[in-house]
């Protein structure tokens, strides 16, 4: 799993670990019941304040992605794993789409009206 | 030496001789089962025999001690090594080989020699001095087998490193789980549970020195299966860590103390003898599976090399860091 943030970006940091951590798991590479590291050694690994970790860890519990438990650490949850299985569809629909030669900018537009 | 050089002596050391030093064994003793009491001694405490059994048992043994190993080696290590694998435990393997058929072939045929013409197992004269003798011979075969054999430089494929750039600012950190696969995982939990019953059984029997022994030894199975089973991975701009559950063992190396990283293809056997963390001569392993590892090159001392999935990305990301570094 490789999460990377920039500092020099406007975003804010946690929403940046946030995404990053949210990709992870959208590519599968952090699997239902996978466990995260902990806040503190993410803090020390990516050089931010430890709230700034939990603040996203937060976002990312509330959004169902994962589970903070006490003692355990935070925890991938079966949402995150079926949000991989759905990336992988959206995958294939990018290389279908690419097939039929469609725009990005339509692709875009359809998935945004089916939502 | 050349490569044919390698699996040609491995396998006149760790198949062929083996094979005909227990083919010789066999034959002598096959010769010798029509002038044994029966049953015969099978078994020798302080005061001489103290077991019997039937007199095939030693053809038995003389058979799985003098050419099991031989024939594992035969059927696994040597497509390996024609396929390319090189490690200096084919090497190990094939002399231990050597060394085991030649106490079971020399011990065992001595045992049934001294038995000819008894009228009862229990005038079975003591063979310990002789034991001795067959194990100074195993050592000493051993030794020529090891010596005979060419040295064995590991050779490991690399694995095609991605590609991974950091801008100014950037923070990256890689995380990555090395886990035992699941045939490793079953034999594990098989050898504590054996333990576990061996002590049920002991208390049952009442004997509790021995069930405290067997428990003892399923929780040192279980640390070590702990410690086995298990590490986590990670790369930062401080540099890689590898630790197993409870932080414990750790093994951390220092960005400026990584000359280079690289993802390869490790055959857990052939290059570092088995699972778990382990030291080769030039490379410390953590090893967990066979497959795909992430090596660090040190600057000074050994390689570190772990088995773990993603091991190309790492390797990137430990370039990408030091690049920027």
């Amino acid at each position: 799993m490789l999460l990377r943030i920039d500092t020099t970006s406007e975003e804010s940091l946690f929403e940046q670990v946030a995404t990053a951590v949210r990709t992870a798991i959208a590519q599968g590479e952090a699997r239902a019941g996978d466990r995260l590291p902990s806040a503190r050694e993410l803090a020390d690994s990516l050089g931010v304040n430890v709230h700034t970790v939990l603040h996203a860890y937060q976002e990312l519990r509330n959004e169902g992605l994962i589970d903070l438990r006490r003692g355990r650490g935070a925890v991938v949850t079966e949402v995150g794993g079926a949000i991989a299985q759905l990336n992988r569809d959206i995958v294939e629909l990018g290389k279908r789409a690419k097939a039929l030669g469609m725009s990005p900018a339509t692709v875009v537009a359809l998935v945004k009206a089916s939502l | 030496m050349n490569d044919m050089t390698v699996t040609r002596r491995f396998s006149v050391v760790g198949v062929v001789a083996p094979a005909v030093l227990t083919a010789a064994a066999l034959g002598t003793q096959a010769l010798w089962m029509g002038d044994l009491p029966a049953p015969v001694a099978i078994h020798w405490g302080a005061n001489g025999a103290d077991g019997s059994g039937p007199a095939w048992a030693y053809l038995l043994i003389t058979l799985a001690l003098g050419f099991g190993l031989p024939a594992w080696l035969w059927g696994t290590g040597l497509p390996r090594l024609r396929r390319g694998a090189r490690g200096w435990s084919f090497r190990f393997l094939a002399a231990i080989a050597l060394g085991m058929s030649a106490f079971a072939a020399v011990a065992m045929t001595w045992a049934v020699g001294v038995q000819r013409g008894l009228e009862s197992w229990t005038d079975a004269p003591s063979i310990g001095g002789a034991f001795g003798a067959c194990a100074a011979i195993a050592l000493m075969l051993g030794f020529i087998g090891w010596a005979v054999q060419p040295k064995q430089k590991a050779v490991f494929d690399e694995i095609a490193v991605d590609e991974v750039t950091l801008a100014e600012g950037e923070r990256v950190v890689w995380l990555g789980t090395a886990k035992s696969g699941p045939a490793l995982v079953a034999a594990i939990i098989l050898a504590i549970v054996l333990v576990g019953a061996a002590a049920v059984a002991s208390w049952v029997a009442g004997s509790f020195g021995a069930m405290w022994a067997f428990i003892g030894l399923a929780l040192v199975l279980s640390i070590l299966a702990m410690a086995m089973l298990e590490a986590d991975v990670r790369v930062d701009a401080t540099g890689v860590e590898v630790r197993g559950p409870a932080r414990f063992p750790r093994i951390a190396i220092a960005l400026e103390d990584i000359a280079s990283a690289s993802a390869i293809n490790v055959e857990a056997i052939g290059a570092f003898g088995g699972f778990g963390w382990r030291r080769v001569p030039g490379a410390q392993g953590v090893i967990m599976s066979s497959g795909e590892a992430l090596r660090i090159e040190r600057v000074n001392g050994p390689d570190l090399v772990v088995t773990v999935p993603g091991a190309a990305n790492a390797a990137a990301v430990v370039e990408a860091l030091k690049a920027r570094a």
